[in-house]
């Protein structure tokens, strides 16, 4: 006020409050002439006077809207509670449990004989309860009384007071936050991560029957005593905004609140959807793993908040923690996942809960995330990057042909330097085969749409009309074939191999070509289940490579080594380790001690040692070529993978179950980064690992990874397949194993009909599949059923095991029980004296 | 306390005995604090019921058959300087909470409905102000405290200042202005 005179200035405006308005302007220029501060003062008032009518003329409405205001934070006051006791509803309210910012919560509680029900009551504020709110409740409840989800509290019923206060019943839950729970818990990542998906899949619910939440915070979601997932006051925001109400942050600032879960929309005022959710949601996941908040609210006005929604970009929730460890749990995929789901736009987060439970479950399960890119394209992108430079597209393809023979499966890994060798050696055709594409096609030399399989087909059409020599033709036919292999076609690269080989044996012709044309169609029959034609063709490869005295050619061992697997599938073990020696020892002469191809041999021991039971040995072999891959290549290889997997399978075998499923886990990893996520080799390594999930008891798990096996055969060789037949037996397994008896055997059955079709009567997998089925017998206490079939997978074991033969021992001893079971102890007696022996 | 005995302190204090507005106000304040701990609380539908607390207080502390009509102001206008300093500490206390207290983490919705919850700290502007004015003019403050915290009619008013109904009018109008004047930015005025 400075200098100013109170008494002068309450004079003059006095005597200008005398005056009509319009004359008080002049009068107050008049009266403070030669006063500025003065004349500034008193208009300063005289306008506020103005300007303030009505101002605190209701002091009870004031009063009242503070009394409404601080209430919320009285529960300490112990005056008496005069809802409690009351009834509204057929309820009766038993005490408040709640204070949010709609207003109260009380439990409430109805008796029907002795049964008591307890609700939760939640009164909401009556400055919302506006005719139109009221209106607009009386609609909704009836919706939202109709969501039903175990993970989401269930709105019973709503109404209004005597008073005109709405309100709404709910279940009871008493439980603790989220974010509270894991923290007491300690919860581990994994945990955590089990439970947010539970939320995920409650909201999904909501979002499928068109309920949003909008204010999904850690306080509205409760995990109750039986560590279940519960959320509160679904939909129930919805239900009390006023119809255009400009609720917005933006409005008003200086207040202390902050919308830490809000999404950018929501401070905006923009169209909320499901995708609101999925952001608060993010932020929920957030603070769960980092148990910091994503955005850092403190001490920051409203303004910067709203604009820190807005603008900030985010942290990676790895950057949030310090333990290194954590720190690692959390960088790539938890990272990626996160930050999808709290992306600014809306539209660039998950598109709906069920993406979002997908991801966080791949992640769980070691499967790439869709938040990140996807590596493989990316890797195919390189690829063609690297090779089209200046090349003919043709050419390109060729490469690509070459490229995905040398990436291809396990099971024909054996062929793919050699088909490189091939390509080399042939370069004579294979640049005929260019010319024949360019000359005939030229249109291909410019576009890049054309896929390998097309430039194969109109191969196969070319060299129908093409005149060349027959050894030419042949060798051709021979080349597109295996190509046709390679890219997961054999059934039509067989007609070409057999004409080529009709080509080459009526012309007599008995040379290299011959004995790798025999080869390559021995791997395709091979592929195609046809094991008997395969070992024919094999064998044929391997006498005339013999009969040329040719043993030193790198085709050769190859031959010899592509038997030994096929001899392996028909369990003639013994045969199978003869051809690996010879092929060992060859490889050996030509390659010196180390060297990839070695590797490969080493891995055929393995596996054969594997299938004879002799697992410490296989072991040893299979640790042996991983070694020599790794030291003979530079990053993911399939021979590593392929080792990996396999280092697994045995690691299990043998009781090691954390190397084991750490191995399939690098494997599978690796396995992505090679091959994609449809490949068969993803398909195996998930049926394995899926079994370990299966004994350690973790169904879900093992179940998604065996549906995948299942998903991803039934594309690359069909549901006819033996492989399909190894996967449903997984599949069943867990089954099995979770007590779904049932099920466990109709899917042994179907496997076992595959196995039928596909193997001899006599065959090892044939009494697997026995065994399988009748331990389901067992369990069902179908004793009779499960000894006949037990029997008969013994008669088979017994003519192709060694009576020290793990799978044999296994069979006996539980044939001896289900003897002594079935009160058979003569039977039982002799059986287990045999065990001794 | 009983009733007889609080109508005889307050006609003590018209009579301008020692210690009798001390013994007062005490009493007063209690029994204010009372009755508006049961306003705060049994909040949700009294909106509809606009129950004066000062006249409340009187109406329970007071023996109204011994009683005159001065008497009944000069209670009023002391039940109006303990209305305003309940009032005060509550919002001092509500801030105090909002600042100090556990953070609960506040969300989009919390937001909205607390949109308008902003009468603690426009009370704590309006009481702060009013010191202020009682430096410039202390009936000026008085009317402010009688009208608005004791809602009290501009008949008790007058009398309990001993002036005449229409300068209680334009004090008012004049405070309001000043106040208006202070505070103004602060808040939204309704």
């Amino acid at each position: 006020m400075g200098n100013l005179d109170w008494d002068q200035v309450e004079r003059i405006l006095d005597e200008a409050l005398d005056l009509p308005e319009e004359q008080r302007t002049s009068f107050v220029h008049e009266a403070c002439k030669h006063n500025p501060e003065l004349k500034e003062e008193v208009e300063l008032i005289l306008s506020s006077i103005k300007e303030s009518e009505g101002w605190l003329d209701d002091p009870t409405q004031f009063k009242q809207d503070f009394f409404d205001e601080i209430s919320e934070d009285l529960e300490h006051y112990s005056g008496n509670k005069p809802l409690i006791g009351k009834r509204i509803g057929s309820y009766e309210v038993k005490e408040k449990i709640g204070q949010g910012g709609m207003g109260a919560v009380y439990l409430a509680e109805r008796t029907e004989g002795d049964f008591k029900h307890q609700v939760a009551i939640k009164l909401i504020d009556s400055e919302k309860a506006t005719r139109e709110n009221l209106d607009r409740f009386k609609q909704e409840k009836r919706i939202l009384a109709s969501l039903n989800h175990p993970g989401i509290a269930q709105l019973f019923d709503g109404g209004v007071t005597e008073d005109n206060i709405p309100y709404i019943i709910m279940e009871y839950v008493n439980g603790i936050p989220i974010t509270d729970y894991c923290q007491q818990k300690a919860c581990p990542a994994s945990e955590k991560i089990e439970l947010f998906i539970q939320v995920l899949e409650a909201v999904r619910n909501a979002h499928e029957n068109l309920i949003i939440h909008s204010d999904l915070k850690p306080d509205n979601i409760l995990i109750n005593e039986d560590g279940n997932v519960k959320i509160l006051d679904f939909g129930i925001s919805k239900l009390l905004q006023n119809k255009g109400d400009s609720a917005s942050a933006s409005e008003y600032s200086g207040s202390a609140l902050t919308p830490r879960y809000a999404a950018p929309e929501q401070v905006q005022d923009l169209n909320i959807t499901t995708a609101t959710d999925i952001y608060a949601l993010g932020l929920v996941l957030y603070k769960l793993l980092t148990e910091v908040n994503a955005i850092d609210f403190e001490d920051r006005s409203k303004e910067t908040i709203r604009s820190a929604i807005l603008n900030d970009v985010i942290p990676a929730p790895s950057k949030k923690v310090i333990n290194p460890k954590q720190k690692r749990m959390l960088s790539g995929d938890l990272d990626a996942i996160i930050l999808k789901a709290i992306q600014k736009e809306p539209e660039e987060r998950y598109r709906s809960a069920n993406d979002f439970i997908s991801d966080l479950k791949k992640y769980l399960q070691d499967f790439p995330v869709s938040a990140r890119p996807d590596t493989l394209s990316y890797r195919g992108t390189k690829f063609l990057k690297r090779h089209k430079g200046g090349s003919s597209l043709a050419f390109a393809a060729l490469v690509i042909i070459v490229g995905l023979t040398f990436f291809y499966t396990r099971q024909i890994k054996e062929e793919r330097n050699q088909a490189q060798i091939e390509a080399e050696k042939s370069q004579e055709i294979t640049s005929f085969v260019i010319g024949l594409l360019e000359e005939n096609y030229p249109e291909n030399s410019q576009g890049d749409t054309v896929t390998v399989r097309q430039i194969l087909d109109k191969s196969v059409l070319e060299i129908e009309s093409i005149n060349k020599s027959p050894d030419i033709k042949a060798k051709m036919q021979q080349v597109i074939g295996h190509a046709y292999n390679s890219v997961g076609e054999p059934h039509k690269a067989k007609p070409l191999l057999t004409k080529a080989i009709g080509i080459l044996e009526s012309e007599h012709i008995q040379n290299t070509d011959l004995a790798h044309t025999y080869n390559v169609a021995g791997i395709i029959y091979r592929d195609l289940g046809k094991l008997d034609s395969s070992q024919t063709y094999l064998e044929k490869s391997v006498s005339t490579f013999r009969s040329l005295s040719r043993r030193q050619v790198p085709e050769y061992p190859k031959a010899l080594k592509n038997l030994a697997y096929v001899l392996r599938l028909r369990s003639d073990y013994e045969g199978a380790l003869k051809c690996l020696e010879e092929a060992l020892k060859i490889e050996q002469q030509i390659y010196g001690s180390d060297n990839i191809n070695i590797a490969e041999t080493i891995y055929i021991l393995a596996s054969v040692n594997r299938y004879m039971g002799n697992y410490e040995q296989a072991l040893k072999y299979q640790n042996q070529s991983l070694d020599m891959v790794q030291a003979n290549t530079d990053g993911p290889h399939p021979g590593i993978i392929a080792n990996l997997s396999n280092i697994a399978v045995l690691n299990n075998i043998l009781e090691n179950k954390e190397v084991a499923k750490s191995s399939y886990k690098k494997a599978l990893n690796m396995a992505h980064d090679l091959y994609g996520p449809t490949h068969p080799e993803i398909a195996t390594i998930s049926a394995n690992l899926s079994s370990i999930y299966t004994y350690e008891g973790k169904f879900d798990s093992a179940k998604m990874l065996s549906e995948r096996a299942l998903e991803v055969s039934k594309k690359s060789v069909g549901t006819d397949h033996p492989r399909y037949g190894n996967y449903l037996t997984n599949y069943a397994r867990m089954f099995f194993y979770k007590g779904d008896y049932r099920k466990a055997d109709s899917i042994y059955t179907k496997a076992f009909q595959i196995f039928q079709h596909h193997y001899s009567p006599g065959h090892p997998e044939i009494a697997s599949a026995l065994q399988n089925m009748a331990e389901v017998a067992i369990a069902e206490n179908e004793l009779e059923r499960a000894s006949d079939l037990l029997e008969r997978a013994l008669t088979i074991r017994r003519t192709n095991f060694e009576n020290k033969h793990p799978q044999l021992q296994d069979n006996i001893s539980v044939l001896v029980d289900v003897y002594r079971d079935l009160g058979m102890t003569h039977q039982a007696d002799s059986l287990s004296e045999f065990l001794l022996n | 306390m009983k009733k007889k005995d609080v109508t005889q302190l307050l006609s003590e204090l018209k009579s301008g005995e020692n210690g009798a507005y001390d013994k007062l106000y005490p009493l007063i304040y209690e029994e204010l604090r009372q009755l508006a701990y049961g306003h705060m609380k049994y909040q949700p539908n009294h909106t509809l019921s606009k129950t004066e607390l000062v006249h409340e207080a009187y109406l329970k502390m007071i023996d109204q058959s011994r009683i005159e009509f001065s008497d009944k102001s000069h209670f009023l206008a002391i039940a109006s300087k303990c209305m305003r300093q309940i009032l005060i500490d509550h919002a001092r206390k509500k801030n105090a909470e909002k600042r100090g207290g556990k953070q609960k983490d506040l969300t989009y919705i919390d937001e909205i409905f607390s949109r308008k919850k902003q009468k603690a700290q426009e009370l704590i502007d309006i009481d702060a102000a009013l010191n202020e004015l009682e430096k410039l003019n202390e009936r000026l403050a008085k009317v402010v405290e009688m009208r608005f915290f004791g809602e009290m009619t501009i008949d008790d008013t007058a009398e309990a200042l001993g002036v005449s109904e229409s300068t209680v009018k334009r004090d008012w109008m004049k405070a309001r202005g000043w106040l208006y004047k202070e505070l103004k930015g602060r808040f939204e005025v309704e």
